[in-house]
């Protein structure tokens, strides 16, 4: 890090923090901080909404992603374009309709207060402990590359967000979010330019995609038909518009984003816009991670990129990971042969050649990849209490390492901006659930406007400091992190099946919606205690059994006089 | 909660109906998918 990088990386984080806060001073009332008056244009509205989907693990793991595993993760955002129409059609209307301040407040209206606590009460145990991680996960990962102890990187990240967020609240968190895609968007451009530019001499931008499609990383869809295979066309389409449609049709984070709209023809378009930008985007930071992979092949990679697990594997198996130093070097001497012979095969336009050239690189992959495999072995035996794996931390170590100064200030300002940005929205979602959907139903029914405002500030603050403190300790807490990892998945199947109930199923009442939604939990642990069902399945489980008991509930008991106030097609 | 009261379905900015940003939304999906696929092709 040089200092024209810390200029860069300072300027852009002061920069966004003064001017979200100078921007939201006037917001006045509770409307005016929860929901930024509901007056925001269709454009901060949309880069809100991609703001708050990329944290900054996923700006970090989806170049590395493209690295270890190809382009194919792209197909996982195929569904979202459809879930944004869906949400245009059906819940934006009704939300504006009924003027509400969270997605959970509607169901009141549809159904119950319980019904509606309880849906709360899931949202706020499973995101508050979320917003730890967000916050801890890149703090992790930028405090092993540059050297700072983790209480630093997440005080600073979380710090900076608790400041602005609870100081200018949803307007605050909108205006910020603005800037914050256009530095994320602006340092992959840079980024890939740069790489661009650092390609041996005599390896071109064809060249580097042709040696990168030959080992596989080029495979953007894939259509077979597998119900094994996370990512192929049909689980994007179909799993992917289903995980979209609950991830920005219930849950506060990102309900949030598109209340703030002053219209419902400002919030579909914000969401018809992310339904447009985001699958390109993707495809375009899968496609950096597919040109680092590339960069690798000409360029001595490390045998392990997370630099501290590789000294400690060092320390502690010194003689087996020299000896696999060793291998690793003489294997990518190879592997760069075979990826030179295929440039030039390619450039001659010999197809025997370049058919013959494939293969052989193939085979030089595989040999270093089984070098790779070995290396894992012995840092993850070393390093019990590891990652386990390393991809996490290839770009920002190329990043580091490789790219022009000034560009690695903007890409770790993009860094912190991601991971702000969802922070900042989850923070914003909690206080306003806190404050809506539990204070005011059950406390503050008289308490004036003024003072809410007051409460939803200190509430921020609190949920950040929870946020800070969960951060700080979540490295030590082992299998736990994994744990709250899959507490998502507990409560994500069950919240969706009440919505979809509340929306398509107008017979269906509260209690039986309340009496699906305890059932539909229970099933989700009782799959998880007593099966070995992957935990991804606990949403489709969970969403199934709260619908299924719901309708068998209703049948049972009858349904009262008078049909529902409210559905989607209302 | 709030007042109920109706919101106007305001015309989207551009054309009559917000069917035709629907379409718009969903067509470039299917071009987008059939670009990747093209491409995926190219480099296998």
């Amino acid at each position: 890090m040089k200092g024209l990088d810390w200029a860069v990386l300072g300027a852009s984080l002061l920069f966004i923090v003064g001017y979200g806060t100078w921007r939201s001073r006037k917001q006045k009332g509770l409307e005016g901080y929860l929901l930024a008056g509901r007056s925001q244009a269709w454009w901060t509205v949309a880069l809100s909404i991609m703001a708050t989907q990329a944290s900054a693990i996923t700006f970090l793991s989806t170049p590395g992603q493209a690295f270890a595993d190809g382009m194919r993760f792209v197909q996982f955002y195929f569904g979202l374009p459809i879930a944004m129409v869906v949400l245009c059609v059906t819940v934006v209307p009704l939300f504006h309709r009924l003027k509400v301040y969270t997605a959970y407040e509607y169901l009141e209206g549809r159904f119950d207060a319980k019904t509606r606590t309880l849906t709360a009460s899931l949202f706020l145990l499973q995101r508050g402990l979320a917003c730890g991680l967000t916050i801890y996960a890149p703090a992790l990962v930028l405090s092993v590359l540059l050297g700072w102890s983790i209480q630093v990187t997440t005080l600073l990240i979380g710090g900076l967000v608790v400041v602005y967020t609870a100081t200018g609240g949803a307007k605050a968190v909108n205006e910020t979010q603005t800037w914050q895609m256009v530095v994320i968007l602006l340092a992959m451009g840079f980024a890939l330019a740069a790489l661009l530019r650092v390609l041996p001499e005599g390896v071109g931008f064809g060249d580097a995609v042709l040696v990168s499609g030959a080992l596989g990383r080029m495979n953007a869809v894939e259509t077979t038909f597998d119900l094994g295979d996370r990512y192929n066309l049909w689980s994007g389409l179909i799993g992917g518009a289903f995980l979209a449609l609950s991830y920005f049709g219930t849950d506060q984070s990102q309900v949030q984003r598109y209340l703030t709209g002053r219209s419902v023809a400002q919030s579909r378009l914000g969401l018809l816009a992310n339904g447009l930008v985001k699958v390109p985007m993707q495809f375009a930071i899968l496609f950096v991670g597919a040109m680092v992979f590339a960069f690798y092949q000409f360029v001595a990679p490390p045998l392990w990129f997370n630099p501290v697990e590789a000294k400690k594997a060092a320390e502690a198996r010194g003689a087996e990971m020299a000896a696999l130093e060793t291998a690793h070097a003489a294997a990518f001497e190879e592997r760069r042969t075979e990826a030179l012979r295929l440039v030039a095969a390619g450039k001659s336009g010999d197809e025997t050649a370049l058919v013959a050239a494939k293969e052989s690189l193939r085979a030089a992959h595989a040999r270093s990849e089984a070098v790779k495999a070995k290396a894992a072995a012995v840092v993850k035996e070393a390093v019990p209490k590891g990652e386990g794996k390393d991809t996490n931390y290839v770009f920002l170590r190329f990043v580091l390492e490789v790219l022009p100064t000034g560009v690695v200030g903007l890409v770790l300002a993009a860094i912190f901006a991601a991971s702000m940005s969802s922070t900042a929205a989850e923070l914003n979602a909690l206080s306003t659930t806190s404050v809506v959907d539990v204070y005011r139903r059950y406390f503050g029914k008289d308490v004036a406007e003024e003072n809410l405002v007051t409460i939803s500030k200190g509430l921020t603050i609190a949920w950040g400091a929870f946020a800070i403190v969960f951060a700080q300790y979540a490295g030590r807490l082992g299998t736990l992190v994994e744990a709250v990892n899959i507490l998502g998945s507990f409560f994500y199947g069950t919240i969706l099946g009440v919505f979809l109930t509340a929306f398509y199923l107008p017979k269906v009442k509260g209690g039986a919606a309340f009496w699906g939604a305890l059932a539909g939990e229970a099933a989700v642990v009782g799959a998880w205690l007593l099966t070995d069902v992957s935990f991804l399945w606990l949403n489709a489980l969970g969403c199934a059994v709260v619908v299924a008991v719901a309708l068998g509930f209703s049948a049972v008991r009858g349904t009262p006089d008078g049909e529902s106030r409210e559905t989607a097609s209302a | 909660m709030a007042d109920e009261r109706p919101v106007a379905d305001e015309p989207p900015p551009v054309g009559k109906r917000w069917g035709v940003l629907y379409a718009v939304v969903l067509g470039a999906l299917a071009l987008e998918v059939l670009l990747f696929w093209l491409f995926a092709e190219s480099f296998r």
